[in-house]
């Protein structure tokens, strides 16, 4: 053959480096490749893991701030109407205190009218009878039981009862009862 | 005061190196002419090496050395290694990680439907074509049929070992086509025919030409110091990187044209 062409040398060549490949192949090749891939899985696993875990974070911050903001809302919103029946029972409370005050105080006043009435009845009522029996008194007995009277009563006859007191013993005529109440 | 004494005992051993050149050139010995020497470098047409009832090229039992050495290496890391491997790389873990991860971004790139087993034979086909090239390097010496002595080539330098690695290739491409898209698939991969032979003469002409400047070099023993350095670099090391990579990179981008799924067909209004 030219060149030194040997077709049995070339057969022999093949099979020399089909034997080595497949040696290297399932010796070094194969294994390592296995091996590096295995690795390269796990932290690929491990990456999927941690970009996974970053999505569900930024997911759950997300359902956070939107019910944070639903919860606030709803806390203002509470808080609003709060304040609004707080202020409505404040106003219904200051109105039924000022209507029991209002109530109280008529109460009080009627009272305090129904006692002096009273009092003025019983204070009349008194003086009448102080007057029927002083009238009494000045019937059946003469004026010096009128003096008597006013001593018992702790009434100092007034200057011109003294002086009528006087005129009367010069001229005797009716007596003139005076005090000052 | 280490690196001083590893000095001193560099120096001293190029100079013997120099010396004992120098005193082996004055003999007279059996030259091959440079027109011999390099067209056997390219054919490998008369040094042949005795393996069992055949007479084959040196390349060959470089290709067995070096496939011996990725097998052994590839046990030792399986059943040592590997074990121990932790969630946090050490620094042979890392290693190993970044050429497996490279081959494998390599394939889910260029290939991402099916980027499993094409990672996987674009490891193993870097793996071989890099370290093969590097194995000239070591210098092995073989005895050949004619009893001469002989430093071990690169297995890809080899036309028969670039052709198998073009055909294997193909037939992986063409393999994958038809498991993934049948007929269609095949079709593909069939309408590139020039694929085998394109990736063959290229990666063995690219591994050829540092062989041949190698071998230019060493024919002539007073070009053998200091200048093989830098000739190793040029010439093997990148051709190491740059062919596996060429030849990785092409089986991916085809593979992944292969296993394509077909397009359902749009109806156009």
């Amino acid at each position: 053959m030219p060149l030194n062409i040997n077709w049995l040398q070339i057969l022999l060549h093949l099979f020399n480096f089909l034997i080595l490949f497949l040696i290297l192949y399932l010796t070094v090749y194969e294994p390592v490749f296995k091996f590096m891939q295995k690795r390269r899985d796990k932290y690929q696993a491990m990456q999927d893991e941690a970009a996974e875990f970053k999505a569900q974070k930024a997911k759950l911050e997300a359902e956070y701030a939107q019910q944070h903001a639903l919860v606030q809302a709803k806390l203002a919103e509470d808080k609003a109407q709060a304040q609004k029946d707080l202020e409505a029972a404040k106003a219904q409370v200051l109105q039924e205190a000022k209507e029991e005050a209002e109530k109280i105080l008529a109460q009080a006043r009627k009272d305090a009218q129904m006692d002096r009435d009273k009092l003025m009845h019983t204070a009349q009522h008194e003086l009448r009878n102080l007057v029927v029996n002083s009238r009494k008194a000045m019937a059946s007995r003469d004026m010096d039981s009128y003096e008597q009277f006013l001593a018992t009563v702790g009434i100092e006859p007034s200057p011109e009862v003294a002086d009528s007191k006087s005129s009367q013993a010069k001229s005797p005529s009716q007596p003139q009862a005076d005090y000052k109440g | 005061m280490k690196n001083k004494r590893v000095i001193i005992t560099l120096v001293v051993l190029i100079i013997l190196s120099l010396a004992g050149s120098l005193y082996l050139g004055q003999f007279p010995r059996p030259e091959e002419p440079i027109k011999e020497a390099m067209k056997d470098a390219v054919l490998h047409e008369v040094h042949k090496v005795q393996l069992g009832p055949l007479q084959v090229n040196p390349a060959l039992i470089s290709a067995y050395i070096v496939s011996a050495i990725l097998s052994l290496l590839a046990l030792v890391f399986r059943f040592l290694i590997f074990p121990h491997f932790q969630e946090v790389p050490g620094r042979l873990q890392n290693l190993v990680e970044t050429f497996v991860a490279y081959f494998a971004n390599l394939a889910e790139t260029h290939s991402p439907h099916r980027p499993k087993l094409v990672g996987g034979y674009c490891f193993a086909a870097g793996v071989y074509i890099a370290l093969s090239t590097l194995f000239e390097l070591a210098g092995l010496q073989i005895i050949t049929t004619d009893g001469l002595s002989l430093a071990l080539p690169a297995p890809i330098s080899d036309i028969n070992a670039a052709i198998a690695m073009g055909f294997s290739s193909y037939g992986f491409i063409l393999l994958g086509g038809i498991v993934a898209n049948g007929a269609r698939g095949a079709f593909r991969t069939l309408k590139d025919f020039s694929l085998p032979i394109s990736m063959s003469f290229r990666l063995f002409g690219a591994l050829l030409g540092g062989l041949l400047v190698n071998e230019l070099v060493y024919h002539y023993y007073l070009l053998s110091f200091g200048l093989p350095v830098l000739i190793a670099v040029l010439f093997t090391l990148l051709h190491a990187v740059i062919q596996a990579y060429v030849l990785t990179m092409l089986v991916a981008i085809f593979y992944g044209e292969s296993t394509e799924p077909q397009q359902p067909n749009t109806i156009q209004a």
